[in-house]
């Protein structure tokens, strides 16, 4: 008998739709009833619901019941935030446009660059192969009009003349 | 605005009234107003229907709604939420029916709601069982029936040949005078 006078003073959690429908409709077991009940002998707020839903007919008050759900909420929300419609195609006037930080370089650009890197490596190992070298020989040939040995000799000539000035001195 | 996903419904359903009052207000998140609604819409939705017929309690219940995402800038994170929405919520149907009598009964009723859970005590059972003693005939009746024989309104109803509706405001009153009698005996205490 103590342990049930002990809860008389206890409270719980307000009672949900479903319940305050159930209540009404009188399709409850005796334990949830009883469980309703209990709570409703200490708040004052589910105590006016019902006795607010009993002041209609069972069909008329689960009928409105039933219709009152969240949705003007969702329609006022969605005005307020256009953003959220996913599969509209308009434009987005709620959320701002995503800022391009960095500066993004066009695709010709890279590519050109590659490109041009790839030409240089193919005309680099050309000239590192025997036709290459000979075509760079032949060039410097026409250029100066001198065979590699002239060239060479041309080179050590002032040596010699500088040496052959200081004999002669 | 957060897309109602399980986990999302999971987290926010731990969530008390105030933080979800807070969310709401200072981070804007809609979502924790829609989960306010889903807590406390069909209770708004019953106690419009105490003033109106059927399809107007339905409008005003969420005229009353819209209101409220204004009207809870007054709340203080402090205070009972639930409390707080049902004092709101007969405030704003006072007003909008202009019964001036309504106000002082809903004020009544309030004041004395006691929505936390007390802790019990060997002297508060003392004092539990005292005070049963000096209730009249038909609460200590209504109240023992129901609490210590576990038996419904419409139970004891039937038992004592009265309306479920009077076996309730017996309970009510009864457990009024317990709590008051409570409440008096804490501020002895402190």
């Amino acid at each position: 008998m103590k342990q049930k006078i002990a809860h008389i003073l206890d409270s719980s959690v307000c009672i949900t739709k479903r319940q305050l429908k159930e209540y009404v409709a009188g399709t409850m077991t005796i334990e949830e009833c009883h469980a309703v009940e209990h709570h409703v002998n200490g708040c004052a707020f589910c105590s006016d619901a019902i006795d607010g839903a009993f002041m209609h007919t069972p069909e008329e008050m689960l009928a409105v019941a039933s219709n009152f759900n969240g949705n003007f909420l969702k329609a006022h929300f969605s005005l307020n935030n256009p953003d959220i419609h996913l599969n509209s195609m308009g434009p987005s006037t709620g959320k701002k446009s995503r800022k391009v930080t960095g500066h993004l370089k066009p695709f010709w650009l890279k590519t050109s660059l590659a490109a041009a890197l790839v030409i240089g490596m193919v005309i680099f190992l050309f000239l590192q192969t025997g036709k290459g070298a000979g075509l760079l020989n032949l060039k410097r040939v026409s250029a100066g009009k001198e065979t590699p040995n002239n060239a060479a000799k041309q080179v050590s000539a002032p040596v010699i003349g500088s040496g052959a000035t200081i004999a002669s001195k | 605005m957060k897309l109602k996903t399980a986990a999302v419904i999971a987290e926010y359903k731990k969530l008390s009234d105030q933080e979800l009052v807070y969310r709401y207000l200072h981070r804007h998140e809609d979502i924790a107003f829609d989960f306010l609604f889903e807590r406390y819409g069909h209770l708004v939705l019953g106690i419009c229907m105490k003033y109106y017929t059927a399809p107007i309690a339905k409008e005003k219940a969420e005229a009353f709604f819209m209101q409220l995402m204004e009207g809870l800038n007054k709340f203080h994170i402090d205070e009972d939420f639930k409390l707080w929405l049902y004092n709101y919520i007969n405030k704003q149907c006072v007003s909008d029916t202009q019964t001036a009598s309504f106000v002082t009964k809903n004020v009544i009723n309030s004041g004395g709601t006691n929505f936390t859970n007390t802790e019990v005590t060997d002297g508060v059972l003392k004092l539990i069982q005292e005070t049963l003693e000096t209730l009249n005939k038909s609460e200590r009746q209504c109240i023992e029936a129901f609490y210590l024989k576990d038996m419904t309104y419409a139970q004891i109803a039937n038992e004592y040949k009265i309306s479920a509706l009077e076996v309730r405001e017996y309970i009510q009153s009864g457990l009024q005078t317990i709590k008051s009698k409570n409440e008096a005996l804490k501020h002895v205490k402190q």
